[in-house]
């Protein structure tokens, strides 16, 4: 059987080749009449426009950035014409195809799909480490290592964009959150993302703000909001969610999971006058319950810290994240940054 | 025809297309062997996307064929081949993908959950659009937070939370989640959620997570170690135990307690032992709104500042006593011993001092 799919396969081959060389033989010219007689755009126009596309030569100055803001009016979305066309940069007379829609959403193939490794800091020192403490230089490596592979920062609003299906992120993306709201990441981990422009997301538990010289205050927390660090709840307490606690009624922990959700949810935006639309679980845990509140108000997803990447169709609300620790040396922190999975394809 | 257009193999196809090509009017050849048009700046990209087209076609990716299809045809829209290889591969992707869907609501239905969800994604990964497999991906896969209940003749909230929760004061949840008030009447037909109960367990004050169990803290277990070790006055120890927490949960009032408590005993300690700079550094730990903790440490301070003054008048004093002045050497010492009552040699040195200086003056 494989042989005559064999033969059959080289019979078209040759017979495939064989019209081509009767078309060479024949060394016909061009007549005018027949050349892209019903394209709109005249033959030597530098770019062509058709459904979905544009066929574009690159020109003098252009960037992707650049010609992202011309045809798809916004400049930050140069990674979609440089992923569609599988280079890192363009030069002049280089012909290229600017996908004027999302081409692959949710990075899914046949063959596998994009996953997106988000990463999970808790607090920063200027030199020394624990477990839950990143030092300044070894965030700066690993903030130096994404830039150097390549890797896109995106924000929280993007990744659900990406989860919904609706709109594509750059196929190497990343997100960075930051949980509790130590001084640290105003004074150490800021900095940093600022000077590499990432964004990122700190999740408060808002009983720690304003609590000492450990914690960063309200004033602060809105400095962060504007230099692109979305604050984002991490509960009043950072109670446990996900169980009843002994000697706790049921009553009494539904009123006081909900209170934890939605006050905290109210506190932030009063503080900083931005909406709370994720949370994530103290310790990562919830419960069908804690899901249903979190819909009922509005919320549009909520992170544990179990350890991966997420494919776009992981629930909203159970979403991964791969926790950084103070020790992890470089090898061990690209380890959380895979990007493509095909497990569930295969 | 479309019949055997269909089972036309990428590279024959390719063929036929330059083919056309040549008929439309071509004169040269790119190195990829693909004809293209003599006066158009886009011959690459023409020739680019119709090999990628046949590869991706040939490894079985439809959609990425099509996608490369369609390009080469905004690109030469004239070409009626081309339009025709894009709407063999738009009936193929529909067909193959309703396939895959179906398979996966088979699957499915039979709770296979995992074989369900690769044909599904198999589905989109054809068809983008496929709203369905979307659907059964998004939300019937993953949405077990709600169950939905059609209200019958005489229900009444209590007896829909039994029925459901096998529990009638669970009826404020039929409440909450359908936006009701207390008074609201369930009429028969009426669709209601309520929130699944499944997988809520009582816990611990705080339970740890499986995947990190390095960040996990028990604070119970911490605060009870903690007032352990208080009891039995290793203050060193509880107040260890209580920052531990505090580092973990820095609002926790008990560990706060239990730290404030911890130094407190440990700067009184340190104080009757006349460690003054030690208890002032134990005490330098305590809130300074605790107990008395604010006078003692001033008074402390002032202690330790006397004594260092004092330490300083009596070596002064000593130097006197080497060089044989003696009156000069007791007035430091009798300095030394306003400034630190207790100092234990000054009392002693001025006595030595006087009964020398009493045997010499006999001399003399």
């Amino acid at each position: 059987m494989k042989n005559r799919d064999k033969m059959q396969n080289c019979a078209s081959y040759y017979l495939g080749m064989l019209i081509v060389i009767i078309a060479l033989i024949s060394g016909c010219t061009t007549p005018a009449a027949h050349v892209s007689r019903s394209f709109e755009q005249p033959p030597g126009a530098k770019e062509r426009v058709f459904p979905g596309f544009t066929a574009v030569i690159v020109r003098e100055g252009d960037t992707l950035s650049s010609l992202a803001g011309q045809y798809l009016n916004d400049p930050a979305m140069g990674w979609l014409i440089a992923d569609f066309n599988g280079i890192g940069s363009i030069t002049p007379g280089m012909e290229i195809i600017i996908p004027l829609k999302p081409y692959e959403r949710g990075g899914l193939t046949y063959r596998g799909y994009q996953t997106v490794p988000i990463l999970s800091y808790h607090n920063f020192s200027p030199d020394k480490t624990d477990k839950m403490t990143v030092s300044k230089a070894s965030f700066e490596d690993q903030m130096q290592l994404l830039k150097e592979r390549g890797y896109r920062v995106i924000t929280l609003d993007q990744l659900f964009d990406f989860f919904d299906f609706k709109k594509q992120i750059p196929s190497k993306s990343v997100v960075i959150t930051i949980d509790d709201g130590w001084k640290s990441v105003y004074e150490i981990a800021l900095p940093v993302l600022k000077k590499h422009g990432y964004p990122a997301t700190l999740f408060v538990y808002t009983d720690l703000i304003n609590t000492g010289r450990k914690a960063i205050t309200w004033e602060q927390a809105k400095e962060l909001a504007d230099n692109g660090i979305d604050i984002q709840c991490h509960t009043i307490t950072h109670r446990d969610l996900a169980g009843v606690q002994e000697k706790e009624s049921f009553k009494e922990y539904f009123d006081s999971v909900e209170k934890e959700i939605v006050q905290s949810s109210n506190i932030i935006k009063k503080n900083t006058g931005r909406a709370c639309r994720y949370l994530a679980y103290p310790f990562g845990n919830s419960n069908n319950l804690i899901v249903a509140i979190l819909k009922r108000n509005g919320f549009r997803g909520a992170f544990t810290v179990r350890r991966g990447s997420s494919p776009f169709f992981i629930n909203n609300y159970m979403v991964n994240r791969s926790m950084i620790y103070g020790e992890y040396d470089l090898k061990k922190f690209e380890k959380a940054l895979n990007v493509f999975d095909d497990r569930a394809v295969k | 025809m479309k019949k055997l257009f269909a089972d036309m193999p990428a590279m024959l196809f390719l063929a036929a297309f330059s083919l056309i090509l040549l008929g439309t009017g071509c004169a040269t050849v790119t190195t990829s062997g693909l004809f293209v048009k003599e006066d158009d700046r886009f011959n690459a990209l023409v020739s680019r996307h119709a090999e990628k087209a046949a590869e991706y076609e040939k490894n079985g990716d439809l959609r990425k064929a099509l996608q490369n299809w369609e390009i080469v045809a905004g690109l030469r829209p004239d070409d009626g081949k081309v339009l025709n290889q894009i709407s063999y591969l738009r009936s193929q992707i529909q067909k193959t993908a309703s396939d895959h869907y179906n398979k996966g609501v088979a699957y499915f239905q039979n709770n296979s959950t995992k074989a369900a969800l690769k044909e599904f994604l198999l589905a989109l990964s054809l068809n983008p659009d496929h709203k369905e497999a979307l659907d059964y991906i998004k939300n019937r896969m993953t949405g077990e937070e709600l169950i939905v209940y059609e209200v019958k003749k005489g229900d009444t909230a209590k007896g829909i939370a039994q029925k459901v929760f096998n529990d009638p004061s669970k009826d404020f949840l039929i409440v909450y989640f359908n936006s009701l008030n207390k008074d609201s009447r369930l009429e028969p037909g009426m669709t209601i959620v309520l929130p699944s109960l499944k997988t809520i367990q009582v816990t611990p004050e705080i339970a740890p997570s499986d995947d990190e169990p390095s960040e996990y803290v028990n604070v119970k277990q911490e605060i009870r170690k903690a007032r352990d070790y208080f009891g039995g006055k290793k203050y060193q120890q509880s107040a260890s135990a209580a920052e531990k927490i505090l580092e973990y949960d820095p609002v926790n009032k008990e560990a706060a307690d239990i730290k404030n408590a911890s130094y407190y005993e440990m700067g009184g300690m340190l104080r009757n032992e006349k460690k003054y700079a030690e208890a002032i550094a134990a005490l330098s730990n305590v809130d300074p709104d605790y107990k008395d903790v604010r006078r003692i440490t001033e008074s402390l301070k002032s202690i330790d500042k006397n004594r260092s003054r004092a330490a300083e008048h009596y070596m002064s004093g000593v130097n006197y006593y080497v060089n044989q002045d003696l009156e000069k050497a007791i007035k430091e010492w009798e300095i030394t011993l306003t400034l630190d009552p207790n100092h234990p040699n000054a009392k002693k040195d001025i006595e030595n001092a006087r009964s020398f200086l009493k045997k010499l003056n006999k001399i003399k």
